[in-house]
C-alpha cells in the first residue's frame, strides 16, 4: 500500500510499516518461514542439519537471506520441528538436502492430561539455539534488518504430538477434548513466542496447520480463531500467520484476529485473498515454490511478484518454506522484479 | 558472525552464472558440497560451467575431474575464450541428456580413469549386446547381434529410450532410427546415455524422486 512515499526506510522499518499497512517507500520483499537452500550451506558453511541445531550456523545461514539474496527480513527458524523435539518428540534429523521431520506415527500424547511443557523447554538445546541465533542477528544486524522469529501454533503442535489422524478423529469425536488439549499446548506457542521478543524478533511467524486440505473454514471458525485472536495480546509483537494451502474460505476470520498478517499459499489468487481480507491484515506472499521457484526460471518468478504487487498485497516471498534445491538466480529476481515494478509505477 | 572491515550487509558472494539447469545437492565423494551445472547463452551458443560455493579443501579438484569427466565422456569442448565452460562442438544444448549425464557423472570418485563409453552395451533383460551404429550427420540406429522377439522388443525399446531421454527425433518409415535435431553426430553422448536408454521407468522415478527430496510438507502431509 503506497499512500504517500516516505524518505527511504530501513529493512526492518519497511517490513514494520507494511506489517501495520502504513506507507512505506516500497514494497518490502520478506521470508516469514525459511529460504535456505543447499547452496547458499556452502556460500557459509551452515549445512543441515547443523544448522537447525547450532545457533551461530543457524544465523549464519539465516543472514544471507539479506546479505546475498536481497530480502529485507532474516528468518533463522527454518524448520516446523524445534519446539516438538523440546517437547519430547522423536527426531528425524535427516541431512543436508532434506528437511527433519517428527515421527508422527510415534506420538507422545493421547489425552489432554498427557500434555506436559518440560521445565527445560525454553532452554532445551533446539529451542535455546533458535534464542541464541536470534540474538547473534540483533547484535550483528541492530536496526537495519527485520529479525522474524517463529513459534509454531497448538494445532500444528498437536499433530506433530498426538499424530495428524488421532489428532484429526479427536477434533470430530470430542470437539471439548479437543479445545483442551489446544488450551494446553498454546502454552508453549506462548512461551516459545515470547522469549523469541525477548532475544530481540521484531515479528512472529505462527505456522498453525489449519490446511486447506484436511480443515474447513467453519472449523478454524470453531477452534482456532479466537485462540488466534487471543495470541495477539499473549504475543505483543506484529504476529503473521502462516497456513498452507487453500484459505481463502477462512482468510475473512482470520482477518478478524487482530494478528498483524497472513502468509498466503499460491493455491488463492492474490485479489480474492486482497477482496476477502480488506485490510483488515497485510498479506505476505505468495510466490509459488513447487513449480515456480523450484522448477521455471526468473521471468515467470518474477510475473508472480508482480501479479502480488498489482494486487496490492503489502509484503512479496515465497509462499512458504522453500525447497531447499531452489536456485539462487530464482530468489535474486524477487527484489530486483519488485524494484522494477515500482520504478515503472513511479516513470508512469 | 563477523563482518569483513568495510564489507557491507549487501555485499554479496554469490555470483550470477546464468542460469542452474541442474544440481547435485550432495556429492558423496567430497563432503557432501553442492555441485551446480549452470548455462549461460553468448552470442546464442549454450555453454555450461559446474560450479561449487563450497570453499572446502578438494572442491577444486573435484571440478576439475568433473569438467574432464564432461569433454571426455559427452563430447563437450572448452571455450577457447572461458576455459572454466563447456560447450557441444554442434553449438546446440542438448539439456536432457547432458542433465542426467552430468548426474551420473557425479556418482565418479575424483581419480576414477575415464573414458567414451562404447557404443556397444550388455542387455540384461535381451540377455545380449545391443548396438547403436552411428548413420551420420546426427542419426543413429539400434541393433542387435542375435534375433528373436525378446531381443526385438528390447532394440525398439532403447531406440524409444534414446528418443526419450535425449530429446531426439524419430526418423520415420525406419525402423529403430532416430536422429539429433542438430544433425551432428554425438557418439560419446550417446553411449554415456545408453544404461539409462535400457532403463527409462527407473531413470524416471529416479528423477521424480530426487524432485520431491527438499520440499517442505505440512505437517498433515508428512508421516
Amino acid at each position: 500500500m503506497i499512500q504517500q512515499i516516505p524518505e527511504p526506510m530501513t529493512s526492518r522499518q519497511r517490513v514494520l510499516a507494511a506489517l501495520s499497512r502504513q506507507p512505506v517507500d516500497r514494497t518490502p520483499i520478506c521470508n516469514p518461514t525459511s529460504v535456505a537452500t543447499v547452496e547458499l550451506m556452502d556460500l557459509v558453511d551452515a549445512p543441515f542439519p547443523e544448522s537447525n541445531r547450532n545457533a551461530e550456523k543457524m544465523a549464519r545461514l539465516a543472514a544471507t537471506s539479506y546479505t546475498e539474496l536481497g530480502f529485507d527480513t532474516i528468518m533463522p527458524v527454518f524448520t516446523i520441528i524445534q519446539e516438538s523435539s523440546a517437547l519430547g518428540c522423536k527426531m528425524q534429523w535427516e541431512g543436508k538436502d532434506n528437511w527433519p521431520t517428527v515421527k508422527m506415527n510415534e506420538p507422545i500424547w493421547a489425552e489432554p492430561e498427557d500434555i506436559s511443557i518440560p521445565s527445560d523447554f525454553l532452554t532445551h538445546p533446539d529451542t535455546q539455539c533458535v534464542l541464541d541465533a536470534i540474538g547473534i542477528l540483533k547484535k550483528e544486524f541492530g536496526d537495519e534488518v527485520a529479525i522474524i522469529g517463529k513459534t509454531m501454533g497448538p494445532w500444528s503442535l498437536g499433530y506433530h504430538c498426538f499424530g495428524v489422524e488421532k489428532f484429526l478423529l479427536m477434533s470430530l469425536d470430542d470437539p471439548d477434548k479437543t479445545r483442551r488439549c489446544l488450551e494446553k499446548m498454546k502454552q508453549a506457542t506462548i512461551e516459545f513466542g515470547r522469549a523469541q521478543i525477548e532475544a530481540g524478533a521484531d515479528a512472529i511467524t505462527l505456522p498453525d496447520h489449519a490446511t486447506g486440505d484436511l480443515v474447513s473454514g467453519e472449523y478454524y471458525d470453531r477452534f482456532l480463531k479466537e485462540m488466534h485472536t487471543q495470541f495477539v495480546e499473549d504475543i505483543p509483537i506484529p504476529i503473521i500467520l502462516h497456513i498452507c494451502g487453500r484459505t481463502v474460505d477462512r482468510m475473512d476470520y482470520i482477518a478478524q484476529t487482530g494478528m498483524a498478517a497472513f502468509h498466503y499459499d499460491s493455491r488463492n489468487k492474490p485479489v480474492e485473498s486482497m477482496e476477502t481480507v480488506t485490510q483488515r491484515i497485510s498479506l505476505v506472499g505468495n510466490i509459488n515454490n513447487p513449480e515456480t521457484l523450484y522448477a521455471k526460471g526468473p521471468e515467470e518468478v518474477a510475473a508472480e511478484v508482480f501479479e502480488n504487487l498489482d494486487a496490492g498485497v503489502q509484503l512479496v516471498g515465497p509462499e512458504c518454506a522453500i525447497p531447499l534445491q531452489t536456485p539462487i538466480e530464482n530468489l535474486k529476481v524477487i527484489p530486483e522484479a519488485v524494484r522494477r515494478w515500482h520504478a515503472n509505477r513511479s516513470e508512469n | 558472525m563477523e563482518r569483513q572491515a568495510g564489507e557491507k550487509a549487501t555485499m554479496g558472494k554469490t555470483l550470477d552464472l546464468g542460469l542452474r539447469v541442474e544440481l547435485l545437492s550432495t556429492d558423496q565423494h567430497c563432503h557432501d558440497i553442492s555441485l551446480g551445472l549452470y548455462r549461460q547463452v553468448v552470442d546464442e551458443t549454450p555453454r555450461f560451467t559446474i560450479h561449487s560455493y563450497s570453499r572446502t579443501s578438494g572442491v577444486e579438484e573435484r571440478i576439475a575431474y568433473l569438467n574432464e569427466a564432461m569433454k571426455t565422456t559427452l563430447g563437450l569442448e572448452e571455450v577457447t575464450t572461458a576455459p572454466a565452460w563447456l560447450q557441444f562442438p554442434c553449438r546446440r544444448q542438448h539439456l536432457r541428456p547432458l542433465k542426467r549425464a552430468f548426474l551420473d557423472l557425479c556418482k565418479l570418485k575424483t581419480g576414477t580413469p575415464l573414458e567414451a563409453k562404447p557404443l556397444t552395451a550388455f542387455d540384461k533383460k535381451a540377455e545380449t549386446d545391443l548396438t547403436v551404429v552411428p548413420l551420420g550427420n546426427g542419426s543413429y540406429r539400434t541393433t542387435a547381434a542375435s534375433d528373436n522377439d525378446k531381443v526385438a522388443r528390447r532394440v525398439a525399446a532403447l531406440a524409444r529410450g534414446f528418443v526419450k531421454l535425449c530429446e531426439m527425433e524419430v526418423i520415420e518409415g525406419e525402423n529403430h532410427e532416430f536422429r539429433f535435431p542438430c544433425g551432428q553426430d554425438h557418439h560419446a553422448l550417446l553411449a554415456q546415455m545408453t544404461y539409462r536408454a535400457q532403463n527409462v521407468r527407473a531413470t524416471m522415478r529416479e528423477q521424480e524422486q530426487v524432485a520431491a527430496r527438499g520440499t517442505l510438507s505440512a505437517p498433515s502431509q508428512q508421516n
